[in-house]
C-alpha cells in the first residue's frame, strides 16, 4: 500500500517536471519564432525599390554635359547614360576616365560619370542612414557568357552576402543596342 | 519516541518541500513580470513602428504631392516640385484643422540632394511639453524613403527629375 501511494507521489512530480520543461519550450519557441518587425521588412524593400527608381530617372543637370554635335544636354542616369556607357564600355577604362563616348559630364565617360554620381547619392542617403548596400550594374551581352559589370560594385559596409538578411529592389532592365542592362540595389542591416 | 522524531522528520521535510515551491513561484512571478515589462515596451515600440510606416504611406501618396499628368497613373516615389513649393503653405494653414487627424504628432521633411539642396518642412506637429516644462515625447522614430523630385518648371520640353529623400519622425 505504502509502496503504490510513494508511485503515485512520483508519477505526479513527474507530471510536474515534464508540465514546467513544456511550458519552458513554449517560451523558447515563441522567442525563436518571433518575425521581424513588418515595419523593418516594409522599409528596407521599399527604400531598395525607391532608391533605385529615383536613381535611374534622375536627370543630370550638370552643365557641362554635352551629346550629339557637343550640344548641352540633361541626360538620364538610367535611360541615357546607362545605355551609352553600355555601347561605349569597350572604350572605357579605369585610368583612361576621359575615352570616347557620346555622353560626356565634366569631360568624363558616361561610365565614369555614372559611377561617381551614383557613389555620392548613395552615399548621402543610404550611407547617412548607416545601412549596408551594394549597387551594380551589369551588361549582358548576347555574344558572350558571363554578364559584365559596367559600374560599381558600389559597396559600404562589407555589402550584403546571401547569409544575410537582405532585400533587392529589383532588376530594372533596360534594352538597349549593346545588350541588356540590369541594375540591382541590395539592402541590408 | 522512535515515531515522534519520524514524524518531526517528516515535517522538516514538508516545510522545505512547501518553502522551494514557493521559492520557484516567487522567480516564476519575477520572471513573468520582467517578461511582460519587456513584452510591452516592445509592443510601445511595434506601434509606434506601425504609425510611422502609416504615415509615411499616406505622405507617399498623398495628391498635394504625388507626381500627376492628367487622368495617368500617378508616378510612385515621385513629389511634383511645383506642388511641394506650394504645400508648405497648404499644410500650415490646414494643419489643425485638417492634416493633425491625418498625420498626429510628427514631422515631415522633404531633402534634395541632386542638384540642389533644399529642404522643404512641410509638417511639423510637436507633443505639447508636460507641465513640468520637460518634453511631450519620449520616443521618436523616423523613416526614410528616397524620392523622386519632378521638375516641370525649365526650359526644356521633358520634365526634370532630381534625387531626394522623404523624412518622416513620429513621436510617441
Amino acid at each position: 500500500m505504502i509502496n503504490r501511494k510513494r508511485a503515485q507521489v512520483e508519477i505526479i512530480g513527474l507530471v510536474i517536471i515534464v508540465i514546467l520543461i513544456a511550458l519552458g519550450m513554449l517560451f523558447m519557441a515563441q522567442f525563436a519564432l518571433k518575425e521581424d518587425a513588418k515595419k523593418k521588412i516594409f522599409t528596407r524593400k521599399g527604400l531598395a525599390y525607391s532608391t533605385m527608381s529615383s536613381l535611374m530617372k534622375t536627370t543630370i543637370s550638370d552643365q557641362s554635359c554635352s551629346g550629339t554635335y557637343q550640344k548641352w544636354v540633361q541626360p538620364q542616369l538610367g535611360k541615357d547614360l546607362l545605355e551609352d556607357c553600355a555601347k561605349n564600355y569597350d572604350y572605357y577604362s579605369v585610368d583612361d576616365p576621359d575615352s570616347y563616348s557620346l555622353y560626356k559630364c565634366q569631360g568624363l565617360h558616361s561610365c565614369h560619370f555614372a559611377n561617381q554620381l551614383i557613389k555620392k547619392l548613395l552615399n548621402e542617403t543610404l550611407g547617412e542612414w548607416n545601412k549596408k548596400y551594394v549597387f551594380q550594374v551589369k551588361l549582358i551581352r548576347a555574344q558572350e557568357d558571363k554578364p559584365l559589370t559596367i559600374v560599381g560594385p558600389i559597396k559600404v559596409g562589407g555589402g550584403c552576402p546571401r547569409s544575410k538578411d537582405r532585400d533587392v529592389s529589383g532588376l530594372f532592365p533596360l534594352h538597349t543596342d549593346a545588350g541588356l542592362i540590369e541594375s540591382n540595389l541590395y539592402l541590408c542591416d | 519516541m522512535l515515531r515522534k522524531k519520524n514524524g518531526q522528520a517528516r515535517m522538516n521535510e514538508t516545510i522545505a518541500i512547501v518553502f522551494i515551491f514557493f521559492v520557484l513561484i516567487l522567480f516564476g512571478i519575477m520572471f513573468f513580470y520582467q517578461y511582460q515589462k519587456i513584452a510591452i515596451k516592445e509592443k510601445n515600440e511595434e506601434l509606434l513602428g506601425n504609425r510611422a510606416m502609416d504615415t509615411t504611406l499616406k505622405t507617399l501618396f498623398l495628391p498635394e504631392l504625388i507626381c500627376t499628368k492628367g487622368e495617368a497613373e500617378p508616378e510612385d516615389n515621385c513629389f511634383d516640385l511645383m506642388k511641394l513649393r506650394h504645400a508648405e503653405k497648404t499644410f500650415t494653414a490646414h494643419l489643425n484643422d485638417y492634416y493633425y487627424e491625418l498625420f498626429s504628432f510628427a514631422k515631415i521633411t522633404v531633402q534634395e540632394i541632386y542638384p540642389g539642396n533644399k529642404t522643404y518642412i512641410l509638417y511639423d506637429k510637436e507633443k505639447p511639453p508636460l507641465e513640468d516644462g520637460s518634453s511631450g515625447w519620449t520616443r521618436k522614430e523616423p523613416t526614410y524613403f528616397v524620392v523622386t523630385l519632378k521638375d516641370e518648371n525649365n526650359t526644356e520640353e521633358k520634365s526634370n527629375y532630381g534625387f531626394g529623400y522623404i523624412n518622416i519622425e513620429v513621436y510617441s
